[in-house]
């Protein structure tokens, strides 16, 4: 396979290869992503492919450091997409719907919208610092069920813990994020 | 602001946290991976009949065993001293009702570590639990538990201040008895069979010589 800046050259010089090599190294690792949000594979699979179209149209001129990283944002936040066009068709299930039950604990459900781009901006800083703050087992596990929206199962095999003991360490930190979101007036 | 929102706002997170958490393998990773792995389970294989010399137990004739690990001759004493800077090798054994696993790091006195130890036998009528919640109040034994109105009390075991939690539960056989208490910092669940509360306090006095 080859290396992550190959590739981004050759996206680089628009040559369609670069399509072939990310799905090769990177196309289980986004459908991933994208099932664990849609629980859907024909959805999966044609989130993957917008993937694909969307990193061909963001490089050039985008030159990401962390490729994989890269891509699976863009996989992430595609599938959060279309898994809001699922639940308006009243479609979709599995982890997410757990993933967002476990998250409506820190946070206090309002849908008021004009504020809402300032409210995204602010919220992701305050994301960002407080996952900084974690230990580095506790955010491995954090990202690993709200950003891969992995299950607890499959945490506590990748971590060698028990499933209880990874469901009291991520409701330890749902608290500690709640608090944080409280503080900074989220929940007003 | 919703749940779906801040789930949006967590993808938007710094990548060098994104590929820590799982870095993506490439096949070379997975080879070594399965490679340790095999070694890992050899070593295992051979080094699992010897667990309670490591622990400086030892075999006793006419002790009884289950997956390698014995409780006839235990104390409480013992099970603090076997995490007692002492490192581990992290392994389950056995079923979801009878499991036993220690761990690989150094006992911790982090609130936020906590290891569960299980030490059971089938044919016994007894089986204890050591959990080790540094740092957590009394108040947080009552998570998922039913308290009786007789609720905290303080026991003197040969001379040893226990406290205990009790309450009576309709487990599953083979156990009848529940009791959660706290010795030298440490909470620790015994499962009694019998019916009897005096037989509770029998096994408490043998665990604590």
């Amino acid at each position: 396979m080859l290396d992550d800046n190959k590739i981004i050259d050759m996206f680089f010089m628009r040559n369609e290869r670069a399509i072939t090599e990310t799905d090769k190294k990177y196309g289980r690792y986004c459908y991933s992503i994208a099932y664990n949000i849609l629980f859907s594979s024909t959805e999966s699979e044609e989130t993957v492919n917008d993937t694909y179209l969307g990193v061909w149209n963001s490089i050039p001129p985008q030159k990401p450091s962390v490729f994989s990283a890269f891509l699976g944002k863009i996989t992430r936040n595609l599938s959060i997409d279309r898994y809001r066009k699922m639940t308006a068709e009243k479609r979709g299930g599995g982890e997410i719907t757990i993933i967002l039950s476990e998250l409506s604990e820190c946070v206090k459900n309002n849908d008021s919208t004009p504020e809402k781009n300032f409210e995204m901006k602010q919220l992701t800083e305050t994301v960002n610092l407080f996952i900084a703050s974690l230990k580095k087992t506790e955010r491995k596990m954090f990202i690993c069920r709200y950003w891969y929206g992995d299950s607890v199962k499959s945490i506590s095999k990748q971590f060698g813990f028990s499933e209880s003991k990874v469901k009291s360490m991520l409701f330890r930190t749902r608290n500690k994020l709640k608090a944080v979101l409280e503080e900074e007036g989220y929940f007003l | 602001m919703n749940s779906l929102m801040l789930f949006e706002a967590i993808g938007e997170i710094d990548e060098k946290y994104i590929t820590e958490a799982k870095p993506v393998s490439g096949r070379k990773k997975i080879i070594i991976t399965f490679i340790a792995s095999a070694a890992a389970c050899l070593i295992l294989f051979f080094f699992i009949p010897n667990i309670p010399n490591f622990f400086g137990m030892g075999a006793q004739e006419g002790d009884i065993y289950r997956n390698g690990c014995h409780i006839e001759n235990m104390t409480l004493k013992k099970l603090s001293a076997c995490f007692d800077g002492k490192l581990l090798a992290e392994n389950i054994i056995g079923d979801n009702d009878f499991e036993f696993y220690s761990k690989t790091e150094k006992f911790s006195e982090n609130p936020d570590d906590w290891y569960s130890l299980l030490y059971s036998e089938y044919n016994t009528d007894y089986s204890i639990v050591m959990h080790c919640m540094f740092g957590e109040e009394k108040e947080n034994w009552k998570v998922d538990m039913v308290f009786t109105d007789e609720a905290t009390k303080t026991v003197n075991i040969n001379g040893t201040l226990v406290e205990i939690a009790q309450f009576d539960l309709t487990l599953n056989y083979p156990f009848k008895h529940y009791v959660l208490f706290q010795y030298d910092g440490v909470v620790y669940d015994l499962r009694v069979s019998s019916n009897s509360e005096d037989t509770v306090y029998e096994i408490l006095e043998l665990l604590l010589k």
